[in-house]
């Protein structure tokens, strides 16, 4: 026979207790004591009641604002395990509540909370039902109220639509995997827009269905947007919270996801007359355009006229300056001219005068007596002609 | 709205579209005829398919009646115990 090293048993136990499926999702009721915070944040103590005791923690993480009071009797959800540094049994929590609230209204918090941790309630991952929704899916009780308000209400508010009835109960013992049953037809329905989740008022308020852990997953996983109006006055259900569009009845969930066909004919009409306007506008505009052309060209008309006589006028001074410059040259033209003649040699020649040149050597005239001695030969030019001559 | 048909949505968004521009301005002489006359042909598509709208209803197989709701409930019930 061989000894088991104490890790080993230990390790051993925990591992059989973390295997079974009863012990790793349940709730406990006892009262607290021995109760601390560590200074990471993490909550130790004790539950026990009448016969017995186990440790507990509540970890840092998990309702980190949670404060409990030694003494006070808690609803506890958890899982069991062995705190292996000491031989324990532990439970480790992650919700606790008040008994005084009551089990139903703690788990119906902790599955809140839990599913609101997952993500199930983003914002972020709210859908908007289309504009125009084509084919709508109702899942609801097939002789309800709410049934037939959703059909009046389609019929006045927007007829073009097609209401695909997936009939469900929606109480009862039945109604949670009806439910699914029907979603899941719907989910089939070919070109689906939208889907509505309704339930009519009614006197009793059972709403177990919709706070149920699968119907939410199931609103979460459908592949289109998912509208509730589920008549309840009370706190919202989970169903409500993870929908992507809640309305507080059955017709308000229409309206949710519906436009009024009233509505939509003014919008047509407003945009036809809009549409009317601005053509009308750029037609005027244009007109504007034609009209301002034509009137810049009408003004500019006279400034041309004004132009062509200026134009002509100029010419008719140049034309005059011209002429009166012409005659004034010409008549300074003819007075050298008379000068000149004036100046003519032959002028004097006329008057009886002769020019006397020496023939021999060079020609040149004789204008005293020193020039010429006896027996020189001489030309006489006269006004008609010239003569030969001899000094003596 | 039969397949093929061009749905309300198209026609509509169309219609916006159309209805902006020309509230855009910016447009030619030709441009802005040519988009005032499309938007008319739209408005009376809408029209028309409004006036002759009429609410169709239409309902699944019921499940409530019949062996077949219980064998889905036992089905849905071995699935929600999963994953």
């Amino acid at each position: 026979m061989q000894a088991l090293p104490v890790s080993a048993l230990v390790a051993f136990v925990k591992s059989v207790l973390e295997a079974n499926d009863a012990l790793w999702d349940l709730w406990i009721v006892g009262e607290v004591s021995n109760y601390s915070r560590s200074r990471l944040g993490h909550r130790y103590f004790t539950l026990k009641d009448e016969n017995a005791v186990i440790a507990c923690v509540l970890f840092r993480n998990d309702m980190p604002d949670a404060e409990l009071r030694n003494g006070e009797r808690v609803f506890a959800h958890g899982r069991v395990t062995v705190f292996e540094g000491r031989g324990q049994l532990q439970f480790i929590c992650d919700f606790v509540r008040p008994e005084g609230v009551g089990l139903e209204a703690a788990r119906l918090e902790e599955l809140r909370r839990r599913l609101e941790r997952e993500g199930l309630f983003d914002a972020s991952r709210k859908r908007r039902p289309p504009r125009f929704p084509r084919r709508i899916g109702v899942v609801t009780s097939p002789t309800g109220a709410a049934i037939r308000d959703i059909e009046r209400v389609l019929r006045h508010r927007w007829p073009l639509a097609e209401l695909v009835l997936a009939p469900a109960f929606v109480q009862g013992d039945r109604a949670v995997p009806n439910l699914l049953a029907a979603l899941q037809d719907l989910a089939g329905v070919e070109g689906l827009d939208v889907a509505i989740v309704a339930r009519g008022g009614g006197a009793t308020e059972d709403l177990a269905a919709f706070n149920d852990e699968r119907i939410a997953r199931a609103i979460y996983a459908f592949p289109v947007p998912v509208v509730t109006g589920l008549g309840h006055e009370r706190d919202q259900t989970i169903a409500d919270l993870v929908a992507d569009v809640t309305a507080p009845t059955p017709s308000a969930a229409v309206e949710r996801c519906t436009p009024d066909v009233r509505e939509v004919w003014a919008t047509i009409a407003r945009l036809e007359r809009a549409m009317r306007s601005d053509a009308a506008q750029i037609i005027a505009r244009d007109l504007r355009a034609v009209r301002h052309a034509a009137d810049r060209l009408r003004a500019r008309a006279p400034r041309l006229e004004a132009l062509a006589s200026a134009v002509a006028h100029r010419a008719r001074d140049l034309r005059e300056q011209i002429q009166e410059r012409c005659a004034r040259e010409r008549s300074a033209v003819e007075a050298a001219a008379a000068r000149l003649e004036a100046m003519d040699p032959r002028a004097v020649l006329r008057r009886g005068y002769a020019v006397v040149e020496r023939v021999d050597g060079r020609r040149r005239p004789v204008t005293s007596v020193r020039h010429v001695r006896g027996g020189d030969r001489l030309t006489v030019s006269v006004s008609d002609g010239a003569f030969w001559a001899e000094v003596r | 709205m039969n397949a093929g048909e061009t749905s309300f949505e198209e026609l509509y968004a169309r219609l916006e579209q159309t209805a902006a521009k020309l509230e855009q301005g910016n447009l030619t002489l030709e441009e802005a005829l040519r988009l005032y006359e499309e938007g008319v042909a739209l408005v009376a598509q809408l029209r028309a398919i409004l006036s002759k709208a009429e609410l169709r209803v239409r309902q699944l197989h019921d499940r409530l009646a019949g062996d077949e709701t219980v064998l889905r409930e036992a089905e849905f019930d071995y699935e929600a115990d999963g994953p």
